[in-house]
């Protein structure tokens, strides 16, 4: 009996004690307004956000959006960045390389593309961030789920702006991705971009350049109603004169209709337009020319995704794959490193371009110096729904008509499963849907590189689809005991004595296919702080510009040394 | 079940927290695959959606090759066994062949009758001597005792090795 009461304490104290290394949510942070619920440990609400604060854990989105540190911080850093970008389009000395990178980043942090003319793609993919979500409080707040172009204005609505169903992911990398293919042999599906793999770049093949065509048509984001208004906005914008230069004479030469202002300020989905996706009435020719300019405007972000500003292969890692020697990796990073292709089994999808081992010794030389860290592949690893996001309270029309989420809280994130199920439209391969029950709950083996990438320390970063981990630890944690602390519960649920995201993981939000490689893979605590510690040296930005290869032209200094302080 | 509409189709009869699949003939005769349906209560429902994975058709290439004559190393055995959940573990020799793998576990009241199946992905490392399988079995009934066999196949259908012999395991 005493041997149990001893057990138990024991139980206890390791609870608490990885409760506090999780860094999990047992601290009330000191301003934190009554009601709240409880943050991640060393997070406080920014004071000009408390009052965006709503019952119920709710945000007053246009309160965040006008208010919120980050918010403003992010808009600063697109300004400066397109401002910087312009310059270099006017200076005229950029070489085609250059330019077709340059206009993509105008493209990318050109709030005027979007319906309202108040949202960039880098509003939802924050340099600063790893080009993921840039705002602590949506990461704490709403998973991540950063909002749209088009406000809510029905009374009491919540969410008062249209919100993305997901957590942004980061495009950094996302053009090393191929397009999608079934692989026959492997019995697998490969590249494609997006978490549910929808961008499959059959048509451009390139999976990152219709990734780009997406948000600025989805109604949930930058919800212009037909392409032909986006190009319809590059058409009228300051680097018209580029976008010609780079495709051609002419590229924006379109008839535009006299009631084009109207249509593409009315946001996509809007009852008015029926189900009509091209509202925009244009002859046959220029609808031509519209859709070439269209993809046009996709290769030129994928150009710049794909460039040293993004996908610059930096880090301190890629220092140590050039030279072991002259940058070896710290004690604890190297333990992290050998768990990753060892006991963690981490690299059996995230590819680091060398052998897995069980030991942990690995005498081989590096098969690629430059990594992807994913095998391109889909998984479902089990996430707990995620409550928080908004996206399961969008079952009501909005002002003009839209309802982005009619299934309410009965909507199940089944990743690929959707796009194959038709969710988005009948998948362009008829081939796949076969595949469909597979793949129901897989959503794409993201790059861990840039993982830890954050603007300043303490911020909150929300990783996976679904925003559920809010740090490294958590993911590295729940990787490891996903099963030893599995609970039949739903997030928020988890029964008395248990901690959640410690000591219980709510059940998954779709339990088809979960993958079984992980969930219990033995590690300690401090083992998967050596994890956490390597996967900080994935972040791009160690090795200098002074001493790397850059693309951009030294001259024209366009990128700050470091992405601005908050 | 009867057709209410064009691309439209409505069913009757249907029994709350159950699970049911269906397949769908379009004009041209196309086929679609199995699908499962989840109702509004779709959480009520996804312990049975989990074991109907393994009825559902292989892929249309599946081969059914000869097994690869991976061998059990350990196992099988019970990892985690509650009221309603049970994990079945085992280790085999590298199978080769496919990166994804799934473990399969037959199982059911009686030992003649393995009747229930689960189905899990595993991937497998290549530069690993060996693979360890995990399946889940969800939807299980308290207190009472299950009957089980394991194997494991590559992505493509073929087989692994051989079919472990029958074991038990008794819920909480």
């Amino acid at each position: 009996m005493r041997k149990r009461v001893l057990v138990a304490a024991i139980v206890v104290c390791c609870a608490v004690a990885l409760a506090s290394s999780v860094g999990s949510q047992n601290v009330l942070s000191q301003n934190t307004p009554p009601g709240v619920k409880t943050l991640p440990a060393g997070y406080t609400i920014p004071q000009e956000d408390v009052p965006c604060i709503l019952p119920g854990n709710r945000l007053n989105l246009q309160c965040i959006i006008q208010n919120d540190p980050d918010a403003i911080r992010i808009r600063a850093e697109e300004a400066a960045l397109e401002a910087q970008a312009l310059a270099a389009a006017q200076s005229g000395t950029l070489d085609p390389f250059h330019q077709v990178e340059t206009l993509g980043e105008l493209e990318i942090f050109d709030p005027s593309l979007s319906v309202n003319n108040n949202l960039a793609c880098s509003y939802c993919h924050d340099p600063a961030a790893g080009y993921g979500n840039g705002a602590s409080i949506l990461s704490v707040f709403t998973g991540g789920a950063n909002p749209g172009s088009e406000p809510i204005t029905v009374a009491g609505a919540y969410p008062n702006n249209r919100m993305a169903k997901r957590n942004p992911q980061s495009y950094v990398y996302s053009p090393y991705f191929p397009p999608l293919q079934y692989n026959v042999t492997q019995g697998d599906f490969y590249g494609g971009n997006f978490w549910d793999a929808r961008a499959t770049g059959y048509r451009l093949q390139n999976s990152a350049a219709e990734q780009g065509q997406d948000p600025p048509v989805d109604p949930e984001e930058m919800a212009n109603p037909d392409t032909a208004c986006v190009v319809w906005k590059l058409s009228i914008s300051k680097y018209k004169f580029f976008f010609e230069q780079v495709w051609g004479a002419g590229s924006l030469d379109i008839a535009w209709p006299s009631d084009v202002t109207s249509v593409c300020s009315t946001p996509k989905g809007a009852a008015t337009f029926g189900s009509n996706a091209t509202p925009l009435a244009l002859s046959a020719s220029d609808r031509t020319r519209s859709n070439q300019a269209f993809d046009e405007f996709g290769q030129a972000i994928a150009s710049y995704e794909i460039s040293s500003s993004v996908s610059p292969f930096t880090s301190k890692f890629d220092a140590y794959l050039a030279n072991s020697t002259s940058t070896p990796l710290s004690a604890q990073e190297k333990r992290g490193y050998d768990l990753f292709r060892g006991k963690a089994q981490c690299n059996t999808c995230h590819l680091d371009g060398r052998s897995n081992t069980v030991s942990g010794t690995d005498t081989g030389t590096a098969t690629s110096v430059q990594p992807m860290f994913t095998d391109f592949t889909y998984n479902n690893i089990g996430l707990p729904r995620n409550v928080i996001l908004p996206w399961y309270s969008e079952d009501t029309p909005d002002q003009v008509g839209f309802t982005g989420n009619p299934l309410g809280p009965g909507f199940t994130d089944e990743g690929v499963g959707l796009f194959l199920d038709g969710y988005y439209g009948t998948p362009p391969n008829l081939t796949w849907g076969q595949h469909l029950p597979f793949f129901e709950g897989k959503f794409q083996t993201s790059t861990v590189r840039d993982a830890g990438k954050v603007p300043y320390p303490g911020f909150v970063k929300a990783y996976m689809h679904n925003g559920y981990l809010l740090s490294l630890k958590e993911v590295v944690h729940f990787y490891n005991t996903r099963d030893v602390y599995a609970q039949p519960a739903l997030s928020g649920n988890c029964p008395a004595g248990t901690i959640e995201k410690v000591t219980c993981w709510p059940m998954p939000e779709d339990p088809n296919n979960e993958n079984m490689t992980i969930g219990r893979l033995g590690l300690t605590s401090a083992e998967e702080d050596d994890l956490v510690a390597f996967l900080q040296t994935l972040n791009d930005g160690f090795v200098q510009a002074s001493s790397s290869a850059t693309s951009t032209p030294p001259s024209l200094g366009r990128k700050p040394a470091s992405p601005p302080k908050r | 079940m009867e057709a209410n509409g064009s691309g439209r189709m409505g069913f009757g009869n249907l029994r709350p927290d159950s699970c049911y699949t269906k397949q769908v003939k379009s004009d041209d005769s196309e086929v679609f695959p199995v699908r499962k349906i989840i109702l509004a209560f779709a959480l009520a429902c996804s312990g049975v959606c989990l074991n109907l994975m393994p009825f559902l058709p292989a892929p249309a290439h599946a081969a059914a090759s000869k097994p690869t004559g991976a061998q059990f190393t350990s196992g099988p055995e019970p990892e985690i066994v509650n009221g309603t959940l049970a994990i079945i573990r085992w280790t085999t020799t590298n199978p080769g062949g496919t990166i994804l793998h799934y473990g399969v576990v037959r199982y059911g009241t009686d030992p003649l009758h393995l009747s229930q199946n689960a189905k899990s992905p595993n991937r497998r490392n290549p530069a690993h001597p060996e693979i360890i399988f995990r399946v889940r079995i969800a939807g299980l009934r308290p207190q009472t005792t299950y009957y089980y066999t394991v194997e494991s196949t590559g992505a493509t259908g073929v087989k692994d090795g051989e079919t472990s012999a029958v074991r038990t395991f008794k819920t909480m």
